[in-house]
């Protein structure tokens, strides 16, 4: 527990609709260590939104409600905090950055105005101060010219701008976590080495802990210290970052890297994995990935196999690695 | 080399916009600046830059679904820029466009069999119903798409099916060449995987030439048999791919590849961090357009712009450091 700013304990969040309960996230359990990176990797629809979601207390709700499991942020259960408490979180314990920065900026307000103003709710400081470090994180985050950006409203800005402007304004609180959800899915790739190496020095100049989303196992490689890989709302491998990629393990880690062209390799075909994730309404009975799964057993087809320690540190979800595996 | 099927000569594309309301001042928008290019049957052209480089528009002018400013195209030995009527109507049958999402501009009400079976159906080209209908299950088949799905709606589609029907429509009167506007941009990983192998496929068997636009730098690798990079409406440096990526010669060519985050095993050199953003296409820069962010850039940068030199066997640059290379 010392070492780690998160501990999500065996979270389960279901949406309840008129297809009964739908278990968006499914028994999730990982941590984020103090300084570190903690990479989210999977496809569309595997839960990676809705975890983090869930960890900001900002899920729809309803249809979705928390069913188990805790949130533990520097000993706290989020799950059990009430929303003014849950304010006083987001901000300036936990901040959040998504893939479209308008869903955190206002439109109609400068930059600079929305900045102070999340350092006037989280501290108490003079209006002078908060301008003072709102041009300062404007700095810091790499814009050019901050007193200009600082003035203007998000619609004058470039997307790079306005994903910097976001990140200023998750930072101005100086967050013990930051959540980034795809910060850089749309956007070009030079802009996204920007982005990813502003995270980087803040991680490192402020101590700032990261758990950062994506579905680009490149960015995962350059970016995290740990990674989980979730499939169809549950963790099905987790390991250090050089250990998931010397020992891919669970059979969808391996389709996931080996579908990507590589820049050094030449193949011919690229590797498919077949079918697609499934809809929420309709999971498979035993092992959520054995329609795709290239070593499905009957086995698989009628049991959900446990997330279990296939070598030290580094965990995976299927019977191959459990004992009595009598496949293949 | 036998005569290439499709020969650009200084294309150009320039939007007139209206800039002031009061006095009718206008500017020019240089999407497409003077590029040219030759594509060989049977090959693919990827074509890179980040958004606003004007693929999309290259792409566009290439098959007059917008008319070109100046320049000229030539489409199978033929002079395909100033065709008009009939004649313009059965040269375009050789070319398609593929988007990134093929139904956002369909109508949700046509049938799957519907949209695919429209250009057969404008054409008359079948006699009877039973044989267009049977034209339309082999080109569902070849597309790898569920017979079943024939009568089914748009919107009842994932995205990577989506793309698949949007191949199947643009197969269904066999062309010679598809552009391929970003289409598998919005697709995960391993559906994107799916559909670039079904692209392959169909070009061994039916001898396709593709020109293949993404911003991603590793799929088009992938893909690709010769590969030009766009910055600000001009190609850069264009190649055969091997030699592009192993030693690309322009300094934008080699600050994009080194912003790709890398897989483990992936060659990574130090990145290239570029400043600022790309600058408008309504105001360019003098001289070589990259010149306000190249780390190389000379005085002579910002006054000549560089014409595209020979610097290999098929490699060409457009840079001042490049030298001539006389031992072709
Ligand atoms: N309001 C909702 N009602 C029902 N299901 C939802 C709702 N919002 C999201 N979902 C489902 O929750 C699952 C997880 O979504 P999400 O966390 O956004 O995935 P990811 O971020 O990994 O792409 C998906 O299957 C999605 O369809
Ligand atoms: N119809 C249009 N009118 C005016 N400007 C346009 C139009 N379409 C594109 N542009 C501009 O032309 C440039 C190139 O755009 P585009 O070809 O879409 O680039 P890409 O596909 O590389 O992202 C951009 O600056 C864009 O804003
Ligand atoms: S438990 Fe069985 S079906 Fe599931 S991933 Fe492992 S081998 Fe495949
Ligand atoms: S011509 Fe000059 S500015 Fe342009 S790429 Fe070459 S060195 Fe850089
Ligand atoms: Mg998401
Ligand atoms: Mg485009």
């Amino acid at each position: 527990m010392e070492n780690n700013i998160l501990e999500v304990q065996d979270l389960s969040m279901s949406f309840f609709n008129s297809h009964g309960e739908l278990p968006a996230v499914n028994h999730v359990s990982f941590s984020v260590k103090k300084g570190k990176t903690l990479g989210i990797v999977g496809e569309s629809g595997c839960g990676k939104s809705m975890t983090s979601l869930c960890i900001m207390g900002l899920f729809p709700q309803p249809p979705g409600k928390i069913v188990g499991g805790q949130i533990l942020f520097q000993g706290r259960d989020l799950t059990k905090l009430p929303a003014r408490e849950m304010h006083k979180i987001r901000g300036k314990g936990i901040a959040m950055i998504f893939q479209e920065p308008m869903t955190s900026l206002n439109p109609v307000l400068t930059i600079g105005d929305q900045i102070m103003e999340t350092i006037l709710l989280h501290e108490k400081v003079t209006k002078a101060e908060a301008k003072r470090r709102a041009l300062e994180m404007i700095n810091l985050v790499g814009i050019p010219m901050p007193e200009k950006i600082f003035a203007s409203c998000p619609h004058q800005l470039s997307g790079g701008m306005r994903q910097r402007a976001m990140i200023a304004m998750a930072l101005s609180c100086e967050p013990d976590l930051l959540i980034c959800d795809e910060p850089t899915t749309a956007l070009d790739v030079t802009v996204q080495s920007q982005i990813l190496s502003l995270i980087n020095r803040l991680k490192n100049q402020l101590g700032t802990s990261v758990m950062l989303i994506t579905h680009d196992m490149g960015v995962i490689n350059e970016m995290a210290d740990e990674v989980i890989v979730m499939y169809a709302g549950q963790v099905v491998e987790q390991a250090e970052t050089a250990e998931l990629f010397a020992h891919p393990t669970h059979p969808y880690t391996i389709g996931l890297i080996r579908a990507i062209p590589m820049l050094d390799t030449e193949v011919e075909e690229l590797n498919v994995i077949p079918g697609s994730v499934p809809m929420l309404y309709e999971l498979p009975e035993g092992c959520l990935f054995a329609p795709r799964c290239p070593y499905a057993t009957d086995k698989c087809r009628s049991h959900r196999p446990e997330i279990t320690e296939a070598t030290p540190g580094h965990s995976v979800r299927c019977f191959r690695y459990m004992s009595g595996w009598e496949g293949e | 080399m036998s005569e290439p099927l499709l020969q650009v000569s200084d294309l150009k594309k320039y939007y007139s916009l209206k800039t002031g309301k009061l006095f009718g001042g206008r500017t020019t928008v240089k999407a497409v600046d003077g590029i040219s290019f030759e594509l060989a049957a049977g090959q693919t052209l990827g074509i890179v830059g980040e958004s606003g480089c004007g693929k999309s528009t290259l792409g566009k002018t290439i098959i007059r679904l917008i008319e070109p400013t100046s320049g000229r195209i030539t489409l199978d030995g033929e002079d395909f820029t100033h065709l008009t009527g009939a004649e313009l109507k059965k040269a375009r049958r050789k070319m398609k466009l593929i988007f990134q999402d093929p139904f956002a501009s369909l109508n949700p009400r046509m049938t799957v069999k519907d949209i695919i079976g429209e250009n057969i159906d404008i054409d008359h080209t079948y006699a009877t119903k039973a044989e267009r209908d049977d034209r339309i299950r082999e080109v569902m088949e070849m597309s790898g798409l569920n017979l079943d799905f024939m009568d089914r709606y748009p919107h009842e589609f994932s995205g990577g099916q989506r793309q698949r029907i949007g191949i199947a429509r643009a197969i269904v009167l066999p062309p010679k060449l598809i552009i391929c506007d970003e289409p598998v941009s919005a697709l995960d990983v391993s559906i994107q995987a799916k559909i670039i192998n079904l692209l392959k496929s169909l070009q061994r068997e039916m001898g396709l030439s593709y020109i293949f636009i993404s911003h991603d730098l590793s799929v088009v690798k992938h893909i690709s048999d010769r590969v030009a990079v766009m910055y600000l409406g001009h190609i850069m440096e264009i190649s055969d791919k091997a030699s592009l990526y192993r030693s690309p010669q322009n300094p934008y060519t080699q600050a994009l590849i080194s912003a790709i985050p890398k897989m483990p095993g992936e060659a990574t050199g130090e990145k290239i961090e570029l400043a600022g953003d790309i600058p408008s296409p309504a105001d360019p820069p003098t001289g070589c357009c990259f010149h306000t962010r190249c780390m190389h850039a000379m005085p002579v940068c910002s006054q000549e712009q560089p014409e595209l030199k020979q610097v290999g066997p098929d490699h060409w640059c457009a840079c001042h450091l490049c030298k001539q290379c006389v031992s072709v």
